[in-house]
């Protein structure tokens, strides 16, 4: 009875579904594309504003802050709309642009700078700032490099990240410091005395900066130690800074306990209230200055100071020695609507835009008139986090390809053996260097 | 017996086959599509670019074998093999026995009985996310639920999650508690063993253990076998509660998704690092065509075997 209406209800179900098909693709494919005509003649047409979108990985309050420039960029003119989207995954957006479905402008770490421009992700940025005459003269020099690749500049620096020694006061004072330490002598000496443990060995307090993770990096640069030469072509992992710092490492590690360590580590959350730091069990602890807006916003108090990193002991012109990295924003090759993307990255750079942007995230700006902000007044510890970023001592790593195969691989796997006492600071030194080498060379 | 099953068999004549089979293709007209666009085009592609240097973003460069010389030469490939196998080998059967064990004491006739089941089942419910955070939690060496437990009686628990040694046997724990998917089956298969075996078995005055051998294991060994291949397929693949431990640590996220001394650096992951995180399809699909290979591999052997300890009685 009911066989034929069943088929002829099917059909139609089919055709129903294979139009939806059709429709929705078609939908997507003509959605994506409309954007485009005007884009790439830089949205001049009629009045008509011309879309770019721009995609950064911060979420919640810094998310806010960049769609708080967004707003300011589109009420600012009439040729441009930017619409913004928190997308916390850089996987996610690579694929995205990969694909031809990503953003106009997104950001990423300066360390990806080299993989980027050579893979064609990100477009070169020289044409545009020659046409313009984009003046970058009051960029910190060693961030300006940190957007570089192969000479060519492929994308701008934000902010200057860096590290700077923090230390808990009352801690000091109980073991009877009243002055954080200033040489890497000193905070071997002092890191072994500010340390205490119960009856089974636990570390209650601990007295080195082993946590958030393995301090290499930071005590290396500290010490005026570097992982490449400025030109990228040679490891330096031989020199003095490097060895000390692994060296620091190894012996407070054997002293403690690399059991005893790795549970504080795996106890407390990164920038949360269970932070060792925070919680005030931790005395010296290298950490940017997101950790001081953290602790002022969420209303931490705790007696602490902020200091430059230790330098090696007996080099004093050392002092001040350290490492900035910067967040980059960069325009893909492949975007559809350069122009616009262009014009609200100068929006955003523009001095008082970028003191807002960075100051909203609690960091330090890449330029030195945003610096001058009264915004950074209000800010906690970005007085002498400036000062700090100012140092002629400050280093950074230079932008080469195998930068995260140095970190990811030799870096990581070398000090690991070492930071779990599997190999010593000097056979640790020497694998870094040849494998850094070798790594160079290809 | 429903009402249209009856006409099904008397539906003898051309006319009214030929559009049945119409109607069935364009019943299965979506999959067969789905089939084309998304498994068999990115198979062959894959295949393509397993001899090639592609990175998504540059036109692909034929490379012959280059690709499949480098998974034979890369240290970091031996090391996720033997990760793997590490999970195949010790969590497949934990899984399996675990899953086993449980089905078989909640087919005892006890009061509450659906809610124990609902009890054990629920894990396997909960997104692999959420119960990965969880964990993180219970495995926390200081204030985790399991090393509190051992400071009770005095013991000093490991670091689980820091720890080379301990960071594969917490993803064995994690992979007993949430065998809740295998026990269901089995629970299934359990219920269908005739009781009438189990009766005439007692009568002859067999105990519980030997039933459990004799009778049990024999009768659901069809179901094992399954439940067997597709367990070693899954830990072949093995990647998200990993990747989720080695990717969240406490000071942020880890580029490496390698774990300490890259102990939780399965092939999948690896397999995904080198295609997301690198960018070198090449090596990822020669990595992904590797482990198909292998997986069809054992499988067959398992198959092969099955001859010998899988019984298909009931005729």
């Amino acid at each position: 009875m009911n066989k034929n209406k069943i088929g002829k209800t099917a059909l139609s179900g089919i055709a129903l579904l294979l139009t939806a098909g059709a429709v929705l693709s078609g939908c997507g494919g003509s959605g994506d594309g409309g954007a485009s005509p005007d884009g790439a003649s830089g949205g001049k047409s009629n009045g008509k504003k011309s879309k770019v979108t721009v995609w950064y990985l911060w979420g919640g309050k810094e998310g806010e802050v960049i769609e708080g420039a967004i707003k300011r960029f589109n009420e600012s003119q009439d040729q441009y709309t930017v619409e913004g989207l928190s997308v916390p995954d850089e996987q996610k957006i690579k694929v995205a642009i990969a694909g031809g479905k990503g953003p106009d402008l997104t950001d990423s770490f300066a360390s990806n700078v080299a993989q980027y421009a050579k893979e064609g992700i990100a477009l070169p940025l020289e044409d545009l700032i020659a046409r313009d005459k984009y003046d970058m003269s009051d960029f910190v020099p060693a961030t300006l490099e940190q957007g570089k690749y192969d000479g060519k500049l492929f994308a701008l620096p934000l902010n200057i990240n860096m590290n700077a020694m923090f230390y808990n006061k009352k801690l000091l004072a109980d073991a009877g410091y009243s002055e954080p330490p200033k040489t890497s002598k000193e905070l071997i000496e002092m890191a072994a005395k500010l340390t205490k443990t119960n009856g089974k060995g636990e570390i209650e307090i601990l007295g080195f900066p082993s946590y958030p993770g393995f301090p290499f990096q930071a005590l290396t640069y500290g010490f005026g130690g570097t992982y490449l030469s400025p030109d990228g072509k040679k490891a330096t992992f031989d020199q003095p800074g490097a060895l000390e710092a692994l060296k620091a490492i190894y012996d407070y590690n054997k002293q403690f306990g690399v059991d005893n360590i790795k549970q504080v580590q795996a106890t407390g959350k990164w920038l949360d209230p269970t932070d060792p730091f925070m919680a005030g069990k931790q005395a010296i602890r290298f950490d940017g200055p997101w950790l001081s807006t953290f602790m002022a916003n969420n209303n931490i108090k705790l007696d602490y100071g902020l200091a430059p990193l230790p330098y090696l002991d007996g080099h004093e012109d050392l002092a001040g020695s350290n490492e900035a990295q910067s967040s980059i924003f960069y325009i893909a090759k492949n975007s559809k609507n350069v122009d616009g993307a262009w014009e609200f990255l100068k929006f955003m750079y523009s001095a008082p835009e970028l003191a807002k942007v960075t100051g909203g995230m609690g960091n330090i700006p890449a330029r030195t008139t945003s610096m001058k902000d009264p915004v950074f007044q209000t800010i906690a510890d970005a007085d002498k986090f400036m000062e700090f970023a100012q140092n002629a001592n400050v280093k950074s790593l230079p932008n080469i390809a195998q930068l995260p195969d140095l970190l990811n691989k030799v870096v990581k796997e070398e000090g690991e053996a070492v930071f779990n006492l599997k190999k010593t600071p000097e056979e640790g030194i020497a694998a870094m260097q040849k494998r850094a080498q070798e790594l160079l060379d290809k | 017996m429903p009402p249209g099953a009856g006409t099904v068999h008397r539906m003898e004549d051309g006319k009214m086959r030929r559009k049945a089979n119409l109607t069935g293709l364009l019943f299965s007209a979506p999959f067969i599509l789905g089939l084309l666009v998304f498994t068999l085009y990115p198979t062959g592609a894959s295949l393509v670019y397993s001899f090639s240097d592609f990175n998504l973003f540059k036109p692909l460069t034929w490379v012959g074998l280059d690709n499949y010389k480098w998974i034979f030469q890369e240290k970091e490939v031996a090391k996720s093999i033997l990760n793997t196998l590490y999970m195949v080998v010790l969590a497949t059967p934990v899984s399996l026995i675990a899953g086993l064990l449980t089905a078989q004491l909640l087919n005892l006739k006890v009061r509450g009985q659906s809610i124990f089941r609902t009890f054990f089942y629920i894990p396997s419910i909960v997104p692999v996310i959420a119960s990965s955070l969880v964990w993180m939690w219970v495995l926390n060496p200081k204030s985790g639920l399991i090393n509190s437990l051992l400071d009770l009686v005095g013991l000093r628990g490991p670091n689980w999650l820091l720890d080379a040694a301990w960071t594969k046997p917490s993803l064995i724990l994690m992979t007993a508690w949430g065998s809740g998917g295998v026990m269901i089956i089995f629970l299934a298969a359990l219920q269908d063993v005739p009781r009438s075996l189990y009766e005439s078995a007692e009568i002859d005055g067999a105990g519980a253990v030997r039933k459990f051998f004799s009778i049990t294991l024999p009768s659901i060994s069809p179901i094992i076998l399954f439940q067997l291949v597709m367990n070693l397929i899954v830990y072949f693949q093995y990647f998200a509660q990993a990747f989720m431990l080695a990717s969240l640590t406490n000071s942020g996220a880890d580029q490496t998704m390698a774990g300490p001394e890259k102990s939780l650096l399965f092939y999948a992951i690896l397999l995904y690092r080198e295609a997301f995180v690198d960018f070198r399809m090449g090596h990822a699909s020669a990595m992904a065509w590797v482990l198909f290979l292998i997986t069809a591999l054992v499988t067959w052997l398992v198959f092969r075997s099955s001859r010998r300890w899988v019984t298909y009685g009931g005729d």
